[in-house]
């Protein structure tokens, strides 16, 4: 048994022989499907704490597995929020996110998909994710809403374009994500 | 938490896991046969598909390996209480507003009997109970987190003081190493605009395969609870004390 495979943001439980497991906190961001794993595992954790890992299993000889711990669906909503902030999408009253995305675990998955869309079809937009309620009927859903500095023609096709890369997803969920924009400036207050 | 009664605790979701042996006998049936048997109260079931990797070693050099693994999630009609079932995994989670121990835990033990009448559990690998508590100030601004917690970073004077974020985290060890208690305090994402918000993660687990027998399980479980209490009583000073309201 060795405990030096561990870090302090990365915290291995434990790390034993033959078969056995490694087990990691949830902090590894592992929500992403496997073509956007290499661009999205954290540079930290490749560079450093995942390379110092395998030095320690190779040296050793080991066969091992690491699992992501994700038994807890607030830390996923979490970890979901952390990297949607870093990667520049602004975040309108994350309770009610969170609030929303706990009744529906299943749209945890989809966000990162219809982010990643939207920025290839409408790159250099302004994202804002929150929670809709339509005032007028009792209904209420995830929204990102896109703002541009310049607004054309092609916008609307654009956001269609980006909307169907992961409208499929959503058919059997219960909860619901809108891609949309209100054609405001970034800058502008008053998203949602 | 529990121990103390609050009449706001903080707790956002408690856990509590059961991973069992490899060699406990598993198959596509048992989600469908435990869903049969708990539909009654978790009627509404939905499947989600999660990822593990694998780091092998074999004789041309490291395998990495991502897997992905499918888990049966069900839950009450309201949704705030769930069932997980993965490949010889077993949890129940109880969403805010937190139910009280009392609930919680005749849930776990019905899911733990549940599952021991459709399977053989040949061992467990590991437990966990695990509290998540999101704890929002009242107090706008930079905050004083020592004004608030027995468990924060300590900086010293020479470094700078203006932190923008920070992670502080500890492992205890409880019977001989055989439990323990990974305590993980971090601002709550998303807290920036808002009143500061931080998540103390509770998570006492059992670190050493085997360690315990099957029919302790439940034994385990109770044990855990009263030292997440303490351990959350031991985070916390009585200004959070007072924003929860404690019931005497």
């Amino acid at each position: 048994m060795s405990t030096a495979a561990s870090s302090a943001l990365y915290d291995i439980e434990k790390v034993e022989r033959e078969g056995d497991t490694v087990l990691f906190p949830e902090e590894i961001p592992m929500m992403f499907n496997k073509a956007e794993y290499k661009r999205t595992l954290p540079t930290e954790l490749m560079g450093t704490t995942l390379s110092q890992i395998i030095e320690e299993i190779e040296a050793a000889s080991w066969n091992i597995r690491m699992f992501v711990e994700r038994q807890s669906i607030n830390v996923e909503i979490d970890m979901l929020l952390s990297l949607l902030e870093t990667t520049g999408v602004k975040l309108i009253n994350p309770s009610q996110i969170i609030d929303y995305l706990l009744e529906f675990p299943d749209l945890i998955n989809i966000i990162p998909q219809a982010v990643e869309a939207t920025r290839n079809h409408l790159p250099g937009a302004y994202l804002f994710l929150g929670v809709y309620s339509d005032p007028e009927i009792e209904d209420r859903y995830l929204s990102l809403c896109v703002r541009l500095r310049k607004y054309d023609e092609t916008v609307m096709e654009r956001i269609e374009a980006a909307e169907a890369e992961f409208l499929d997803r959503l058919v059997d969920k219960e909860g619901w994500l809108q891609l949309t924009t209100d054609f405001e400036d970034p800058e502008e207050r008053g998203v949602f | 938490m529990v121990g103390r009664k609050y009449k706001n605790p903080p707790i956002v979701e408690a856990v509590c896991e059961f991973r069992l042996t490899p060699n406990t006998p598993w198959d596509l049936t048992v989600p469908g046969l435990f869903y049969e048997k708990v539909k009654n109260n978790f009627p509404k079931r939905e499947q989600r598909v999660f990822q593990e990797v694998e780091l092998a070693q074999e004789t041309q050099g490291l395998r990495h390996q991502i897997r992905t693994s499918e888990r049966i999630l069900l839950f009450t009609p309201n949704r705030k209480m769930l069932i997980q079932i993965g490949p010889r995994l077993l949890t129940v989670n109880a969403l805010k507003p937190y139910p009280s121990w009392q609930v919680f835990r005749a849930q776990i033990e019905m899911a733990w009997e549940t599952i021991q009448g459709i399977i053989e559990i040949r061992g467990i690998q590991r437990i966990g109970l695990r509290y998540i508590n999101r704890i929002e100030l009242r107090e706008k601004g930079p905050v004083e987190l020592k004004d608030y917690f027995e468990f924060y970073p300590f900086i010293g004077s020479r470094l700078p003081q203006n932190t923008v974020s920070f992670i502080v985290g500890s492992q205890f060890s409880y019977e001989a190493d055989r439990d323990r208690c990974r305590v993980q305090l971090t601002p709550a994402p998303g807290s920036g605009g808002d009143n500061p918000s931080f998540i103390l993660d509770i998570d006492y687990f059992l670190s050493r395969p085997l360690a315990i027998e099957v029919s302790d399980a439940l034994h385990w479980v109770e044990e855990a609870h009263t030292r997440v209490e303490d351990v959350f009583e031991g985070c916390i000073k009585n200004r959070l004390r007072e924003l929860f309201e404690e019931v005497q």
